[in-house]
């Protein structure tokens, strides 16, 4: 017979009892009920590999791996995620003033590949202005579409460099194995600063 | 200083739906008391925006105690129903321990989450290249509608079609607020948000079903992969998902009982679907079809329809204020009736192919077929939980409708159905899993659970 039972929070009246269960029974029911739950529940994460990989990757891997690095910094996480793009990201950010306005490269340049690179470490996925806004902020961000066409271009102070493209951005000649980094639009008296890929 | 200004907010929220209902479960009230709150603070930073104040640590604290005491003042002349209801009813008569395994298993899926979300700060593309980054700048230069990124031609495209400026910005200005009490990361919004959604998810299903079955309900839900996996990200479809379909159930709710409170915090909930997402007015839309239908049986009264009407409050409040303060961008729907056979083939391939996926969200569709086909019966012949199956039909398809009317200038619609769908599918699987689990046929199985295994005899 169905039971009309309401949430007993709310007011609702909750369907009548008469008296307390006998704790043996109550026992051996639960445990008959809790058995063929654990079945169920375990054949319906097997049946599903989406929930298989729910329960094993995206829930115990992910605790897993937090109890195992519990103190990394915000920036190393970000890393952790995101690789080599944003390492490129903080290290403009850690080499230019914060009042610059730097030419963030295009997809197209991280993914070029350069001849004195073996691997390319980039994927070119953090492109989208905004992702470079919110890293480098407050310093201005201009973008290969926005070069030449707004008024943004003539007060870039910083060209980004990765896989040797942009140098023709600068209005000074750029040695050949320059290939990441940033190059002032100011000619410098000292050498640029690059980084290792 | 943070964690008191989000209590702070709590309490805002629990005073607000405590003012519609002191009724309302605990459970209710714990659940959907962030997110009311929150939605109610950032609505407020929109107007206070407008009006040129500054938006700062001290100015969000001064707004968030505004709603608080805003809330308690409300509730002075009902303090003796208020207190009543703070207390909660002991009866564990139904208690047995399938619901403590399935509410184990909740409390590990989502203590791994919220553990992933807060441990990793905002890294997910769409976060960054819009909702997370608009409210870090909010944050830094105390405005939205002046933030550097929106000025002059900095952005050249940020007036085109699908940009970001456009975007409804509860999100955003909630990422402000926790920016402006010197958070590292917004992670604490969407994280609070999913906590509060599955506990008010768990009181809503209980109204309408036994506790067991509302705990499968909620553990179902919970457990959707893809569902999941986005609710630590910081992007709006989950936080969408859990705002429209828990305001579209109480709705329907209130279709089945007939009790105002429910059709008041269901337009509320709706609101702040609306107040997060442009085409969350679809939902609007369904709870108004239900009101409608009410009224025309002449079982409410046409100030009903004022609820779902209501709901578009935030829609036309920040459509003014982008108006005004040169926000919007170059519109994207297609206001007019056409037929392009193409295209909607296209759209109902992309729709069915989703609603087949057992990949993204489990056994979910499979679920509500073998429930519509179990309790067939009670559908023909009582009208068992035809609101709730109505909503859940009517919503998918006037999703694909809007899909339909979107003019994809720039993107692909195959890009559109291909990635971004699937996370506007994610409003209906607590719809789909509250059908599930409380058609009759379901109640009547966890109901004699209950009475078989639970701590008194019938």
């Amino acid at each position: 017979m169905m039971t009309n039972k309401k949430n007993t929070q709310t007011g609702a009246p909750s369907a009548p009892r008469r008296g307390r269960r006998d704790v043996g029974t109550w026992l051996v029911r639960n445990a008959l009920l809790l058995v063929v739950a654990g079945f169920l529940l375990s054949k319906v994460t097997r049946l599903n590999m989406s929930y298989s990989w729910l329960w094993n990757n995206y829930l115990k891997g992910n605790v897993e791996m937090i109890r195992q690095y519990p103190n990394l910094t915000y920036d190393e996480k970000m890393g952790m995620k995101l690789g080599a793009d944003y390492q490129y990201l903080l290290w403009l950010r850690d080499n230019t003033p914060q009042d610059a306005v730097v030419y963030y490269p295009s997809a197209g340049d991280f993914r070029a590949g350069h001849p004195a690179v073996q691997q390319n470490p980039f994927n070119g996925k953090l492109n989208d202005k905004l992702t470079a806004v919110r890293v480098l902020y407050p310093r201005r961000v201009v973008t290969e579409d926005e070069w030449g066409k707004t008024s943004w271009t003539a007060k870039v102070t910083h060209v980004g460099v990765v896989n040797g493209r942009n140098k023709d951005k600068v209005p000074y000649p750029v040695p050949d194995n320059f290939v990441i980094g940033a190059l002032p639009m100011q000619q410098p008296v000292q050498p640029a600063k690059t980084q290792e890929p | 200083m943070m964690h008191i200004a989000l209590l702070l907010l709590f309490v805002g929220g629990f005073l607000l739906i405590t003012r519609i209902s002191p009724r309302f479960s605990l459970t209710e009230r714990i659940g959907f008391a962030f997110p009311v709150g929150l939605g109610a603070v950032t609505f407020l930073m929109m107007l206070q925006d407008w009006m040129g104040i500054g938006l700062t640590r001290q100015s969000c604290l001064v707004l968030t105690l505004l709603v608080a005491v805003m809330g308690a003042a409300l509730l002075v002349p009902r303090r003796r129903e208020v207190l009543e209801g703070l207390t909660p009813r002991m009866d564990f008569s139904w208690f047995n321990l399938l619901w403590l395994l399935l509410l184990v298993v909740l409390v590990y899926v989502e203590y791994g989450n919220w553990l992933k979300c807060m441990y990793f700060p905002v890294y997910d593309r769409d976060s960054m290249a819009g909702f997370d980054t608009i409210g870090y700048i909010a944050a830094q230069e105390h405005t939205y509608r002046g933030m550097s990124i929106f000025g002059g031609d900095y952005m050249p495209k940020l007036h085109q079609a699908g940009s970001c400026i456009s975007y409804l910005p509860m999100l955003q200005l909630a990422y402000a607020y926790v920016y402006a009490f010197g958070a590292d990361t917004s992670k604490v919004i969407p994280g609070l948000f999913y906590l509060s959604f599955i506990v008010g998810f768990y009181g809503l299903c209980c109204r309408a079903t036994n506790r067991t079955a509302a705990m499968l309900a909620t553990l179902a839900t919970v457990f959707t992969p893809e569902m999941l996996s986005f609710s630590s990200l910081s992007i709006t479809n989950v936080v969408q998902a859990a705002m429209a379909s828990t305001g579209l159930l109480y709705v329907a709710l209130w279709f089945q009982k007939g009790e105002r409170r429910d059709l008041i915090l269901g337009a509320v909930l709706i609101a702040v679907n609306n107040w997060l997402r442009a085409e969350g007015i679809i939902f609007g839309g369904v709870a108004g079809l239900l009101v409608l239908v009410q009224c025309c049986r002449r079982k409410a009264s046409w100030w009903a329809l004022a609820a779902p009407v209501a709901t578009l409050l935030p829609t036309v409040v920040f459509s003014a204020y982008a108006a005004a303060n040169q926000l919007t961008s170059e519109s994207a729907v297609i206001a007019r009736l056409y037929w392009d056979g193409e295209k909607a083939a296209q759209i109902w391939g992309g729709a069915w192919s989703l609603l087949r996926n057992m990949q993204y969200y489990g056994w979910t569709w499979l679920a509500v077929l073998l429930a519509f086909a179990a309790n067939i019966y009670y559908t023909v012949r009582r009208r068992d939980n035809v609101s709730v199956l109505a909503a859940l039909v009517l919503s998918i398809a006037l999703y694909y409708v809007v899909l339909y009317h979107v003019d994809y200038k720039w993107d692909s619609i195959g890009n559109v159905l291909a990635y971004s769908a699937k996370r506007y599918m994610f409003c209906y699987v607590p719809i789909a899993w509250y059908y599930v689990c409380t058609c009759r046929i379901v109640q009547r199985g966890m109901g004699w659970i209950e009475d078989t295994c639970g701590l008194r005899t019938k």
